[in-house]
């Protein structure tokens, strides 16, 4: 029996496989093999490896989207885990501020609970008047601010990034980017997708290393970049 | 229990925003709520009252063949369109985590709204042309809670399906005209042969028209056997597809990946 002591989240030896072929197909292909890791409450965890490594598949896995068909995925209970989605649901034809419910609601909040948070959406996404206006007339920089400010607004006790550190334009992309890092300096949990070094050198204290579809190396970020590193350099 | 609030809100504000979207699409908009049953009935007016049948009992034919229309589209809208539910979420739910069991309820629900729509106006024809309502009427009440357990069973359980064998939306988008034959949206089963007519009443339909029909047009109470056999299949059928939403809940993203 694993150990859950302080973790919201535990993974072990957990493999996704998907199904090549039709519904009587036995044919399975496994896009994740054997992974496992934990993240405690605070931490901030990366997770870096080739693409097609199974990274994606692995965020689908922890926000509970699809389910594991071997090993266990354990969460904390009450704890939710989610991926920051941008535009969670939108329909053009609705007004910017029922998009904005309706995405929250989506991401597990009431409506009540949504229509509380307009003003600050509103607020962080710089939308102002237009956000009685239907959807159909923002420009595609209007919407991604209006989705990130929703993803936000939503906070997941863990939250699951991909990749993206920015959205919409440049000096948006600097807002979104700051109040990420704010976010998680200020203990919020989070797992980290990339394949940039950099990135996760800077926001996570461990990493986890996923080659064809297994965790190959976890610990420390200051112990496993360098072995990383030169498991990269090697090829 | 705010779990339970946000599963309610999911279904409520989606169902709002398809009618919406009906509403603001077209110029027409909610108009053709109506007018589609109306386009049907003239068609089938048209054909049988006036063509096969010789015109005879021209205007106790119009009542008929709107009740059975009524519920026949409330029924096959929802079920085509449930039937797609999964598939048409695909991003959706590659995003987030959603009880797959909500995405069918959604057009169970839009639908459901529009039929209370055109529903009161049936029975505004029916009171204006055929006979005044009475106390009789109330029977509608457990009739149409039977038709909502068929729509709603038929509608889960093909949600729940479809994914497993896209074979089965093209069998039902293309069934649907056949169903609707052996439905008796325009023709009367009661009136077939005995030998044939026990094979037309095992499907609920048959019965469950029949009943919105003796309540609504014929003074008279419906036949409680066809009405439970209707509700019992919706019921058989909703909680197997309940059951498979559920089993499969964290499959179905894979599969309509």
């Amino acid at each position: 029996m694993a150990d859950h002591k302080d973790c919201l989240l535990q993974v072990s030896s957990a493999g996704v496989a998907y199904p090549a072929g039709g519904v009587f197909s036995r044919h399975k292909h496994w896009a994740l093999e054997d992974v496992s890791f934990d993240l405690h409450d605070g931490e901030v965890v990366g997770v870096i490896g080739r693409n097609g490594a199974g990274k994606s598949t692995l965020l689908k896995l922890l926000a509970g989207i699809i389910g594991p068909d071997r090993g266990t995925v354990w969460h904390k209970p009450g704890v939710r885990a989610s991926l920051l989605a941008l535009q969670v649901g939108f329909l053009p034809e609705l007004t910017g501020e029922e998009n904005a419910v309706l995405s929250c609601v989506l991401l597990g909040m009431t409506r009540k609970a949504a229509q509380s948070r307009l003003a600050s959406i509103a607020e962080f996404a710089e939308i102002g008047e237009a956000m009685g206006e239907p959807l159909s007339t923002y420009s595609a920089g209007m919407r991604a601010r209006l989705g990130f400010g929703v993803a936000l607004a939503a906070s997941p006790d863990v939250l699951l990034i991909d990749e993206v550190l920015g959205v919409g334009d440049a000096p948006f992309r600097k807002k979104s980017s700051a109040m990420l890092r704010e976010r998680i300096a200020s203990g919020q949990s989070a797992i980290i997708v990339s394949h940039s070094v950099n990135t996760l050198k800077d926001l996570c204290s461990k990493l986890v290393v996923i080659d064809k579809g297994r965790s190959v190396l976890c610990g420390p970020m200051d112990e496993v970049l360098p072995q990383y590193q030169a498991m990269v350099a090697n090829g | 229990m705010n779990r339970a609030v946000n599963w309610f809100d999911i279904v409520w504000l989606r169902a709002a925003a398809e009618l919406h979207r009906d509403v603001t699409r077209t110029y027409l908009g909610i108009l053709w709520w109506v007018i589609e049953p109306l386009l049907y009935m003239t068609a089938f007016y048209l054909i049988f009252a006036m063509g096969i049948r010789g015109g005879e009992d021209g205007e106790g034919f119009v009542g008929f063949l709107l009740a059975g229309l009524v519920i026949w589209k409330w029924f096959s809208t929802t079920v085509i369109q449930g039937a797609g539910a999964l598939l048409s979420n695909r991003g959706l739910i590659q995003q987030v985590y959603l009880p797959k069991v909500l995405l069918p309820l959604i057009p169970v629900t839009a639908n459901t709204l529009k039929f209370g729509l055109v529903l009161v106006l049936l029975l505004g024809y029916v009171w204006v042309f055929q006979r005044p309502p009475g106390w009789d009427w109330l029977a509608l009440v457990p009739v149409l809670v039977a038709a909502l357990l068929l729509v709603a069973g038929c509608t889960l359980f093909s949600a729940a399906l479809v994914p497993f064998a896209e074979d089965l939306r093209m069998l039902i988008n293309n069934g649907m005209l056949l169903l609707m034959f052996l439905s008796g949206v325009f023709f009367n089963v009661a009136e077939f042969p005995e030998a044939v007519r026990g094979w037309f009443y095992l499907n609920p339909l048959v019965g469950l028209l029949e009943a919105v029909r003796t309540v609504l047009l014929a003074p008279g109470l419906p036949d409680w056997g066809h009405v439970a056999y209707a509700a019992g299949f919706g019921v058989v059928l909703g909680a197997l597809g309940v059951f498979f939403l559920v089993r499969f809940d964290r499959v179905y993203p894979k599969r309509v990946a």
